[in-house]
């Protein structure tokens, strides 16, 4: 895994400065954890190394490569939401291989992996509910 | 005892009036629809037929009934509606996803634009329309017409689409986008499946409410464009069966499509509007 550098990061939402002047580095394998008072720039900060939010100035890299401008599926980070995001009208299976699908995944490959997935938090047998139906989501597990 | 027999009373008299509000009207369509004679003061009509719908539906030809085939008016209508809606539903789309996800300034105003043609007074709008159209060579025309629709019809496009839009999380985009979806993938992935209900019903208003339009297709379509209302414009009044029959061919896609709105319609998408 490459580094994550964020170098003078500042977002401002109208008269709130959400990060101000965030320089970091993650280093490779490191494992980091936020934690602060909400609203201090936990999600803002996160939510910048992602791309969903552009910095009003400053430049995040992911190893030796500027990303700052780059569109969030172009920089192939994983990103966990709270309200976990996911999309109700597909089945349990086809969430977990949307993204595999996306990178034009042979189809064996991608069931061999949707399935070591699903063992590993041993959810296998439910591939064909969709989630709104699925009694660990819906239990919050 | 009292009270209770009081409320029995009350609200079999409610029931009774509801049902005469919503059936009295219908019922007095649908007498009138098959009345041969139906003079005062008689309470039920004195010859009752089928004349009048055998020949709006072009099933006979009789001079002494005043009635004609409905079935190019009725074509007309049914083809106008479908471009109208294709078209409205094609620009309300786009719209409707800016306002619904872009940070846009003056977003109120962009839609309350679309209810103006609402809100104002309808007959001066559509007279002065008229010489615009004129101009443009639109006037008495089926694209003239289809326009005026979409104007009218945006309105409904344009919010109910909106609603359906805001009511689908962010997240689900951005989880999407963060897996490897382009923006477009994302749209027409996530998106369009999760909003197509509530475009569905968006798609629905649409349709009904150029099946129904009347004002701009009188302005702007007579004499040459002759829809169902038009029709029924000019057989009301002198006419009773006649208007009645087609007061209920009127009503019947209106009542199928609402039917079916009703089914898949859900509160949130119009809850979201203007938020």
């Amino acid at each position: 895994m490459p580094e994550v550098k964020l170098v003078e990061v500042t977002k401002r939402y109208g008269k709130v400065t959400a990060v101000d002047g965030l320089t970091l580095t993650i280093e490779d394998q490191e494992m980091l954890t936020f934690l602060g008072p909400s609203g201090c720039g936990k999600t803002t900060t996160l939510r910048c190394i992602a791309g969903f939010v552009i910095p009003d100035s400053g430049q995040i890299f992911i190893g030796a490569q500027d990303v700052t401008r780059t569109p969030p599926e172009k920089r192939d980070i994983g990103f966990v939401f709270q309200n976990y995001a996911l999309w109700p009208h597909m089945t349990v299976y086809q969430n977990i291989a949307f993204g595999l699908r996306l990178r034009k995944l042979p189809k064996q490959e991608i069931k061999n992996r949707v399935h070591e997935a699903l063992n590993l938090v041993r959810l296998t047998g439910l591939e064909i509910v969709t989630h709104g139906s699925c009694p660990v989501v819906n239990s919050k597990e | 005892m009292g009270i209770k027999w009081y409320r029995i009373v009350f609200k079999a008299l409610g029931i009774t009036l509801i049902a005469f509000i919503i059936f009295g009207p219908l019922s007095s369509l649908v007498l009138w629809s098959i009345a041969i004679k139906w003079y005062w003061p008689h309470v039920l009509p004195q010859e009752v037929g089928l004349a009048y719908w055998k020949q709006a539906l072009g099933l006979q030809r009789d001079w002494a009934i005043a009635a004609v085939s409905i079935w190019d008016a009725f074509k007309a209508s049914i083809i106008i509606a479908c471009i109208a809606t294709g078209i409205t539903m094609i620009v309300s789309i786009p719209a409707a996803y800016a306002l619904a996800r872009l940070r846009l300034p003056l977003k109120v105003l962009f839609l309350l634009f679309f209810l103006m043609p609402k809100v104002f007074p309808q007959q001066p709008i559509f007279v002065n329309l008229l010489p615009i159209f004129t101009r443009w060579g639109l006037a008495g025309t089926v694209q003239g017409v289809i326009l005026v629709h979409i104007l009218v019809c945006l309105l409904f496009g344009v919010w109910i689409s909106t609603s359906a839009f805001k009511a689908i999380p962010e997240s689900l985009e951005e989880a999407a986008r963060s897996v490897g979806a382009t923006a477009w993938q994302t749209f027409w992935r996530i998106l369009m499946p999760l909003a197509m209900p509530g475009l569905l019903v968006s798609a629905i208003f649409v349709l009904v409410t150029s099946l129904t339009e009347f004002t701009g297709t009188f302005f702007i379509g007579l004499p040459f464009v002759t829809t169902l209302p038009m029709l029924l414009y000019s057989a009301s009044g002198y006419n009773m069966q006649f208007a009645s029959v087609l007061a209920i061919v009127l009503l019947v896609p209106s009542l199928l499509l609402m039917v079916l709105t009703e089914r898949i319609f859900r509160p949130e998408f119009l809850g979201a509007v203007g938020r």
